[in-house]
């Protein structure tokens, strides 16, 4: 048992004990010990986790099923066939675990969890008295058909059998909680002898930490069935929802509390939450039912980190950007060109694992996190925008994962110091577009310049960078406005700037909000030249603003007007390659600047890998290294946005040839020669 | 800043306010009679001018997709509860309100090409089309915890919030649309350029409050919501059922969310989640009414319009705070001047 260390094995024990006891009184202690397991050993298959979960908790549910079986007239009439019915399903289920994704399962638990807990919503008298409701026949197929499906489940997947089990029994056969309970025991015993009948075999299975957490699996079901059994029916109802207080209204809410607040246990050592904090301490509340999000985030993780083990010895690509939120319109091109990548490089098969950060700060880093820890990623490739990016670098760097941003700010990658080391990005610095607008102004006889820019990171770098470039060529600026992307209306500020009669505006906006300030400076008769920033290089800004942007200038990659990029220039090709294959999979027109950086950072990784597979396997520190020095070395690299030089000191690589003069006309972007 | 500019931020202020004030009217009412603070009014602004925008583009809206989403849910409902209490006739009528009626609508925009039929028509169906979210909203989320504490129903109002702004996406995509103008007219007074659709915005503001008033004060719809907003029960005890004033209330808090949408989609670009900044600053003008008070509301909203505009002028990086800060005085204000009633 390499590699466990003794606090864990402390750790791994305290949630045996608590899974013990809450198996033995209401059952679904697997949703502790389970999620315990994949934190203390993140580096163990899946398989063997639950393997050794297994095995820990067959020993303490037969404890408990058996000092039950003593004291209660145990139902065998229906148990027994339930109980054979769910061993045989279970094994099945376990061996379906190899062929089926479990992606598919994670919405029908949620699916249960919600059923289950609307239910008892409803029901008022749950399980408080018992009352058998079927007879000969019918409680026997009842019983084969429930078992079998139940056991399938836990065989497949596990957590929550307990709690299941205990709700059917109180559904269909009228049983109180008790009865409920013992039955569910001798089900549960079966499903698990099933699963380890099939893990055990296969090598999926920790003897020593087995043996320990058993040990303390079954001293908490001894504890938790020997008060079960002395306080009756009522405490094992009392434990969870009451403290006195009429019972059945709390009964709904508490089980409902119960059931969704279980998985929220998957992101920390369960010490204290759901179930448990309703047993040590009552007036706990904190599993409430707020942890739904949580609790879906547990199983998600679960989820993927088992599905991640199945392909280990593939390249697993990690995928962040704001697919949603304030950057969305960024965000979605890129999440739809990930889905053009190519799967395989080098012959390697590459998984490409896309999450959202919904434009989120946090969201992104969290992402990160989860990326590197469960999907053991090789490369990281987002985010969309750059104070995600900017939060992430700390996280990749600690992990010596590379990665590749797709944001446009130049801080991502300078200075370089030993954080940076891993860090790349594919889109052209804010400094090289803002060179090349002033250039243009100084070319046209522009001596004073208003800008006008977003209320956020973007407009503010922008300006940072224009404002200095402007200073050294001379161009006086007049006027520094901030608008909002959701503002109705910028009539104050388009006021001040007609008052300074500045000679062209720069407008520091992405996307389609960045029409509304030029719209307003038209209507408002301002004569001048107008500027955009490479932010809205997409169709939908010709859309909205429409007339009112006729002869507006703006820098961009070339991928933007690529079929009218000469003949000569080596970028055409590779920018129409990604323009065709794009417009291909989602329609004529609807290509994006955006998207394309996305598409470049994958041919970065096509670059990089072969060598990198010589030297290593994926999946290890030592292929990450490599990489991350096979992106380094990019050299002459023609991709959609311009040619890569990398170098020590430069994580960009790209020069004059990443961007062009573009000017609105006739509704269309033409590049200007 | 002259007379000029000080005239133009006016103008630009009151026509912002108006619409905020519309929704202020809306954030009241629908707070007096259900106690619920609407946080996705806004919503319904977005969804109003995006589907005025979707249909002049020739393209199905997505707003119908979830009118029959929430139709069948809600006729499921309603159709289990009328076989439970066995009373069958009601049943067709169900169906028909619930399903019948989005499936046509759906229908007979799949027939004829929505890019094509004259500014009107649009415009009412639009209308038509979102107007109908807002009762059942108030069926499927509200109703079923009318009774509840007016937090639980904040609760409920962030949930609903949110699940609208993820819908608003999926169907509309993350960028916005601007619909053209209603009006080319344009009239020069003094020096200053007056858009004919701002002063369409103020004029059709202006009328939709009169006929408020009106609807309040002289019809028997309008009576018994201000007898629910009075005290419910004895409302419930005149026989004026609760959850019919709620629909109601939803009812106009979405033809006036909607139909501001409309109004102003042509000055500004709308996006799937503009809706709810635009909601806030109905809110803050709420809030100044002390979530009672209509005129108070209305000249509040007005107010944050015209501070908005002249923020914008002078300090633009920090025109929301400044409308925001707004409500910290004068939340001061109420508490103080107000006997304070615990709720519940």
């Amino acid at each position: 048992m390499a590699g466990v260390d003794s606090p864990t094995m402390a750790g791994l024990a305290i949630a045996a004990l608590f899974a013990g006891f809450i198996d033995a009184v209401v059952g679904g202690g697997g949703l502790i010990q389970i999620p315990a397991l994949f934190n203390a050993l993140p580096r163990e298959l899946p398989a063997t986790i639950f393997g050794t979960n297994k095995f820990s908790s067959v020993l303490g549910t037969s404890n408990a099923a058996w000092r039950y079986a003593r004291r209660v007239q145990m139902p065998w009439r229906t148990t027994l066939p339930a109980a054979v019915a769910a061993f045989s399903c279970s094994y099945v289920g376990a061996m379906a675990v190899v062929w089926l994704p479990p992606a598919m399962l994670r919405p029908l638990i949620l699916v249960m969890l919600i059923a289950a807990a609307a239910y008892t919503f409803w029901r008022r008298d749950f399980g408080a008295i018992h009352r058998p409701q079927h007879q000969g026949r019918r409680e026997f197929a009842y019983a084969l058909i429930l078992g079998g499906a139940i056991g399938f489940y836990d065989g497949f997947f596990g957590p929550g059998t307990g709690s299941f089990l205990i709700f059917l029994f109180v559904r269909f056969f009228g049983f109180d909680f008790l009865h409920a309970s013992a039955a569910a025991k001798v089900v549960n015993v079966a499903t698990n002898l099933a699963a380890l009948a099939f893990f055990i075999p296969h090598g999926h299975f920790l003897p020593m930490l087995a043996l320990l957490m058993a040990t303390c699996n079954v001293l908490g079901s001894f504890l938790g069935a020997h008060l079960a059994l002395r306080h009756g029916s009522g405490f094992v109802r009392k434990t969870f929802f009451v403290r006195g207080e009429p019972l059945y209204p709390q009964i709904r809410a508490r089980y409902l509390r119960l059931d969704l607040s279980r998985g929220s246990c998957g992101r920390t050592m369960p010490v204290c939450c759901g179930p448990v904090c309703s047993l040590c301490a009552p007036e706990n509340r904190v599993g409430g039912t707020m942890k739904i999000k949580a609790s879906t985030a547990g199983l998600v993780a679960l989820l993927a980190a088992a599905f991640a083990a199945n392909v280990q010895a593939d390249i697993n690509v990690g995928v962040t950007l704001s697919a949603t939120g304030p950057a969305a319109s960024l965000g979605i091109p890129e999440k739809n060109t990930v889905a053009l990548l190519p799967t395989t490089i080098a012959g390697q098969k590459v998984n490409y694992i896309v999450l959202d950060d919904a434009s989120d700060t946090t969201t992104a880093v969290k992402n990160t996190r989860k990326l590197i820890a469960e999907n053991k990623v090789d490369v990281i490739i987002g985010s969309t925008i750059t104070p995600n990016s900017l939060a992430m670098i700390d996280v990749v760097a600690e992990a010596g994962t590379p990665m590749i941003a797709m944001a446009a700010s130049a801080r991502i990658i300078e200075p370089m110091d030993a954080k940076r080391y891993w860090v790349f990005k594919t889109p052209q610095n804010d400094a090289q577009m803002a060179t090349a607008i002033v250039e243009h102004m100084t070319n046209n006889n522009v001596r004073t310049v208003a800008y006008i820019g977003f209320a956020d990171a973007y407009g503010e770098g922008w300006w940072n960078e224009f404002s200095k470039i402007a200073e050294v060529r001379k161009i006086q600026i007049v006027a520094n406005e901030r608008f909002n992307r959701a503002d109705t209306s910028v009539t104050g500020q388009v006021l001040k700037i007609l008052a300074t009669k500045a000679d062209a505006v720069l407008i520091g906006g992405a996307g389609t909000p960045a029409a509304l300030p030029q719209k307003s400076l038209k209507e408002k008769g301002y004569k001048g030249i107008m500027y955009q920033t490479h932010g809205v290089a997409n169709a939908d800004f010709l859309r909205v603003c429409a007339k009112d942007c006729e002869g507006t200038f703006l820098p961009a990659g070339p991928v933007l007007v690529a079929a009218q990029l000469p003949d000569a220039n080596p970028i055409k090709k590779a920018a129409l390659e990604y323009v065709g294959k794009y417009e291909a999979a989602y329609g004529k027109g609807s290509v994006s600047t955006f998207g394309a950086h996305a598409w470049d950072a994958s041919k970065l990784l096509a670059n990089a890998v072969p060598e990198a597979l010589k030297k290593a396997q994926p999946g290890t520190p030592e292929f990450r290294q490599a990489l991350r020095d096979g992106l380094e070395k990019t050299r002459n690299l023609t991709a959609a946005h311009g040619v890569f030089n990398m170098s020590p000191q430069d994580h960009l690589g790209f020069d004059q040839r990443a961007r062009v003069m573009v000017k609105v006309e006739g509704g269309s972007w033409k590049l200007v020669q | 800043m002259d007379l000029q500019i000080a005239l133009l931020l006016g103008q630009d202020g009151v026509t912002n306010g108006a619409i905020y004030a519309l929704l202020a009217l809306a954030l009241v009412l629908v707070f007096a009679v259900t106690r619920v603070i609407f946080i996705p009014q806004g919503e319904f602004v977005a969804f109003g001018a995006l589907t005025l925008a979707s249909l002049q583009a020739g393209r199905l809206p997505g707003t119908v997709w979830l009118l029959l989403a929430m139709g069948t849910l809600i006729a499921l409902i309603e159709g289990a509860a009328a076989l439970r209490k066995r009373h069958f006739r009601r049943i067709p009528l169900i169906l028909l309100l619930n399903c019948g009626a989005p499936l046509l609508l759906a229908g007979a925009l799949v027939a004829v090409s929505s890019a094509s039929l004259p500014l009107l028509v649009q415009v009412f169906l639009a209308l038509l089309l979102v107007v109908p979210l807002g009762p059942m909203i108030y069926r499927l989320a509200y109703q079923p915890v009318a009774e509840a504490s007016v937090l639980v129903l904040l609760i409920v109002s962030v949930a609903v919030h949110v699940t609208l702004i993820g819908i608003g996406l999926l169907f509309f995509g993350a960028e916005g649309s601007r619909t053209p103008s209603f009006t080319e007219v344009s009239f020069e007074v003094g020096d200053v350029l007056l858009q004919g659709q701002t002063l369409l915005v103020l004029v059709a503001s202006v009328l939709l409050i009169i006929a408020l008033y009106f609807f309040f004060e002289r019809t028997i719809y309008g009576k018994a919501l201000r007898a629910t907003a009075m005290n419910r029960t004895g409302a419930r005890l005149m026989g004026i059922s609760g959850s019919l004033a709620g629909m109601l209330s939803f009812t106009l808090a979405a033809s006036i969310g909607a139909f501001s949408g409309i109004l102003i989609s042509p000055i500004t670009t709308i996006y799937y989640d503009s809706g709810f900044l635009i909601g806030l600053k109905g809110f803050v003008g709420a809030i100044i009414g002390g979530l009672a008070s209509y005129p108070v509301a209305a000249a509040g909203a007005i107010l944050v319009g015209l501070l908005e505009s002249y923020s914008s002028f002078w300090a633009s990086a920090f025109k929301e705070v400044i409308v925001f800060t707004l409500i910290i005085p004068v939340l001061l204000w109420r508490s103080l001047t107000t006997r304070h009633v615990e709720e519940e």
